[in-house]
């Protein structure tokens, strides 16, 4: 019965009911939800199960209650309050996923909707880590396949999922509504054939930054026939050609679609055909933006300016993956109303980006390559007072590359956009004045990354190293909460780190530092701390001790080529029992000795101990 | 002693091998391991500089292993360090060609377009828009014919149109700053090419 009432409960709070008004809830009556009779002082109580109904008004109270670290804090208040938290969490997201068991965690939280886990660290992605690591999305789909059946959407990242895993999601799930994969692979065209031609429910398919098998399977064809409910459809990251009619007709009869992104395989002949078909897409992701390779040289040319004049709720536009800059003119109908933009697949000048730029005064988001200079930065930082987001990413990404952007641009935006909160900076030549300067000019910033390519680079007008400007970073910047470094650091730049980035999480160090000082500045002094990675930098064994206290607090630390060894490593997980301590070594190593340098520390908390599906090349201390 | 302020690091010097180079260290005998794409991993493993440290006050000291070693062992050529800096395998990938420019050819019914940097030097360029437009002859920046169909010999000069909107003779800059700035390319008749007078040939070889 109570289980019952407990459903009905939901059901009301999907009506958005409020509780009786005749209800007084007492914080006495909320550290009292385990005593009986509590209800006597109040008669209209006179109810033989009082917590009940309690624990009913705080079911409907906690319904409201979305963000996870508020759930996680009111899980904690006794053990009603945890009871009712786990019964009303709808998303469950597991930020490591070998953090917890599937079962544990089905078991806690019997009715989820939303999924979203994330497997291994970022530093896999710049091959440090082997392939076949882990991070293995089968067992979690085997364990909610059982116990959520009513599970709508799955949100992955740096996961391995294979295509089996997407044919049992189809099996599992009947009201199967969303699925993203972020940075995923181990799945292939014909895993996506099954899954899109299954899931009839299908709202949205983003595949972002993932590894897609071809297995020359015509997935494109297999969404079934008649209307479909698709309001998104990101496949950009397929490398490879599409049954480009089928898609057509898919769009056709997708009358909800909003965002659609194509990969490079798609032309802009065929981009127009699709975009006459969805004028009422906010999100566009243009393919190649280039023609097929056969086009008359008298031929009329579709009027793609029209085309973008019809999207009159394009907000969001990216793709140019093989542009041919003429064409770009197309795009000036939507730049007025366009909060994000993605050019960083496209190699084009300063001149080509000003007339677009020029006229995107609310753009947001902008990410773009080095190819437009410091000259393109400036025309952004002219024009766009909006900014919340930059990405400027390299067009050679060598050590030792040219990159034409440098102090200069970084100053201009810092100086034209000041409501800056995010930056992802990669350079060969940056000054302490600049960094400092964005740390005064944009107080918002809560996202620093600065990657001066060089190794050790210093201040090329100072000749000093760049502690000062990242430590002016985490003095003037108070709501910093992630940052990555780069450039000839000292130890004194983790002294800065250590003493002002008091709400730092997310850490990103590389060939930095210069004894284990600089890391024991960072751990004894930044309480926020939960993701460090760490790689080629002078810290060993005693640093790794200076973080004991808190590593219990984080979801990671990640150590590469430093001056760890094994002996110092097992250490830590002998003290700490329920720390996983991962000892990585790539392919060709051999197994190592006690005081041997370790290659790879990743270590992570945990209520499981040491994951059963752990690779040959992966020990794990105890 | 002097830092160097900023400029490259001395290991990029084929006669660099600097002060730091002969430092004592705790590594190994110079082992480096050899990725799957054929960069060395230098230095990842084992080994670091400052064990013995000759810090005169100066920062400079701290260089990573990874410079050491390569100063010591290619003091040439400088193999890259793996994962970085740390651009995604796809965004690498996807940048390998990413300088798309059109091509016509006067007469030609059919433009093409050429991804300039598959190229390394202007031969190879010639010869691959040769290849998509083989029945023309087309006549390289040294003057040299170099003829595929001898029955319509038809010559040809291959122009671009550069940054600045110029129309210039291919073969004028050098290579990489050709890529930079062309914008469009065009084979035009070599009988309408009046006033782009061939050049003399430069003393070097054709293959550049």
């Amino acid at each position: 019965m109570r289980h019952n009432r407990a459903e009905q409960m939901s059901e009301d709070d999907e009506r958005q009911q409020s509780p009786p008004s005749d209800l007084q809830f007492t914080s006495n009556k909320a550290r009292n939800c385990n005593a009986t009779g509590s209800g006597s002082d109040h008669p209209e109580f006179q109810s033989p199960y009082p917590d009940q109904v309690l624990e009913n008004v705080l079911e409907n109270v906690l319904h409201f209650l979305t963000s996870r670290r508020d759930r996680n804090a009111a899980s904690l208040v006794c053990k009603s309050w945890y009871r009712v938290e786990a019964l009303t969490r709808s998303e469950l997201f597991i930020g490591n996923c070998y953090t917890v068991a599937p079962g544990r965690a089905t078991d806690r939280f019997t009715r989820v909707r939303a999924l979203h886990l994330k497997g291994k660290p970022r530093f896999a992605d710049f091959n440090l880590m082997p392939p076949d690591w882990g991070a293995h999305f089968n067992p979690w789909v085997l364990a909610t396949a059982k116990a959520y059946p009513w599970l709508e959407k799955v949100y992955l990242k740096r996961m391995s999922v294979t295509d089996d895993d997407l044919a049992t999601m189809t099996e599992s799930f009947s009201g199967f509504k969303e699925l993203v994969l972020v940075c995923c692979d181990g799945f292939g065209t014909s895993g996506l054939a099954i899954f899109v031609s299954k899931c009839r429910q299908l709202r949205v398919l983003d595949l972002i930054e993932s590894e897609v098998a071809d297995d020359e399977t015509d997935w494109i064809s297999c969404f079934p026939e008649g209307e479909s409910h698709l309001e998104s459809l990101i496949f950009d990251c397929v490398e490879c050609p599409i049954n480009f009619e089928a898609l057509e007709r898919l769009v056709a009869r997708s009358p909800s679609l909003k965002k659609l992104r194509l990969n490079r395989y798609v032309s802009i002949g065929q981009l127009y055909r699709l975009m006459i078909k969805s004028p009422q897409l906010t999100h566009l992701g243009t393919g190649s933006f280039s023609p097929l390779e056969v086009a008359g040289q008298g031929d009329q040319e579709p009027d793609y300016v029209t085309a973008f004049a019809a999207c009159r709720s394009l907000v969001c536009l990216s793709g140019f993956r093989e542009i041919i800059p003429d064409y770009l003119p197309a795009t000036y109908p939507v730049c007025a109303n366009l909060t994000s933009l993605n050019f960083s697949y496209a190699n084009i000048t300063a001149e080509q980006l000003k007339p677009i730029i020029s006229n995107c005064y609310k753009l947001q988001v902008f990410w773009v390559l080095d190819s437009i200079c410091d000259e393109g930065l400036q025309a952004v930082a002219a024009t766009c007072k909006e900014l919340r987001e930059l990405r400027v990413f390299p067009i050679d990404a060598r050590e030792d590359s040219d990159s034409p952007v440098s102090e200069v641009g970084l100053q201009a935006i810092s100086e034209g956009c000041r409501k800056l909160q995010s930056i992802l900076y990669f350079c060969q030549r940056m000054t302490n004045a600049a960094v400092i300067a964005m740390s005064k000019n944009c107080p918002d910033l809560v996202v620093f990354r600065l990657c001066i390519m060089g190794l050790h680079r210093r201040d090329p007008v100072t000749g000093e190293p760049m502690d000062d400007g990242f430590g002016a970073i985490v003095m003037n910047c108070k709501k910093l909460t992630r940052l990555a470094v780069s450039g000839l650091l000292t130890d004194k730049a983790f002294d800065y780190i250590g003493k002002y980035g008091k709400l730092v999480r997310t850490l990103s160090v590389a060939f930095a530092g210069d004894s284990d000082m600089g890391l024991k500045y960072v751990l004894e002094g930044c309480p926020q701390l939960q993701k460090l990675e760490i790689r080629d930098s002078p810290f060993g064994d005693a640093a790794l001790r200076s973080g004991l206290h808190h590593y219990y607090n984080m979801r990671f630390l990640w150590m590469s080529s430093c001056r760890l060894t094994r002996q110092g490593c097992q250490g830590i997980a002998r003290v700490m029992p329920r720390l996983v301590v991962e000892v990585i070594r790539s392919a060709d190593e051999e197994e190592m000795e006690m005081d041997d340098l370790v290659g790879t520390l990743y270590m992570y908390r945990s209520l499981e101990g040491p994951r059963i599906d752990a690779p040959k090349f992966v020990n794990i201390l105890r | 002693m002097s830092l160097d302020n900023g400029k490259k690091l001395p290991e990029n010097d084929a006669a660099g091998l600097n002060f730091e180079a002969t430092e004592l260290t705790l590594g190994l005998p110079g082992k480096s391991r050899v990725t799957s794409d054929g960069g060395a991993k230098l230095g990842t493993k084992r080994g670091y500089l400052e064990s013995v440290d000759l810090n005169l006050g100066d920062k400079n000291s701290g260089q990573s292993q990874i410079d050491v070693q390569e100063a010591a062992m290619s003091p040439v050529s400088k193999t890259q360090v793996v994962g970085w800096p740390p651009v995604r395998a796809f965004r690498k990938n996807a940048m390998k060609s990413c300088k798309y420019v059109k091509v016509a050819a006067d007469g030609a019914p059919y433009l093409r377009k050429v991804d300039l940097q598959m190229y390394n030097s202007y031969q190879q360029l010639l010869t691959s828009l040769e290849q998509m437009f083989s029945c023309f002859t087309i006549r390289n920046y040294l003057n040299e014919k170099k003829t595929v169909d001898q029955m319509n010999e038809i010559e040809y000069v291959a122009i671009y149109e550069d940054k600045d909107g110029d129309w210039m003779l291919v073969g004028d800059v050098p290579w990489q700053m050709f890529v930079e700035s062309c914008k469009r390319l065009r084979l035009m008749k070599s009988s309408e090419a009046i006033g782009l007078a061939p050049r003399t040939p430069p003393k070097c070889s054709s293959t550049t």
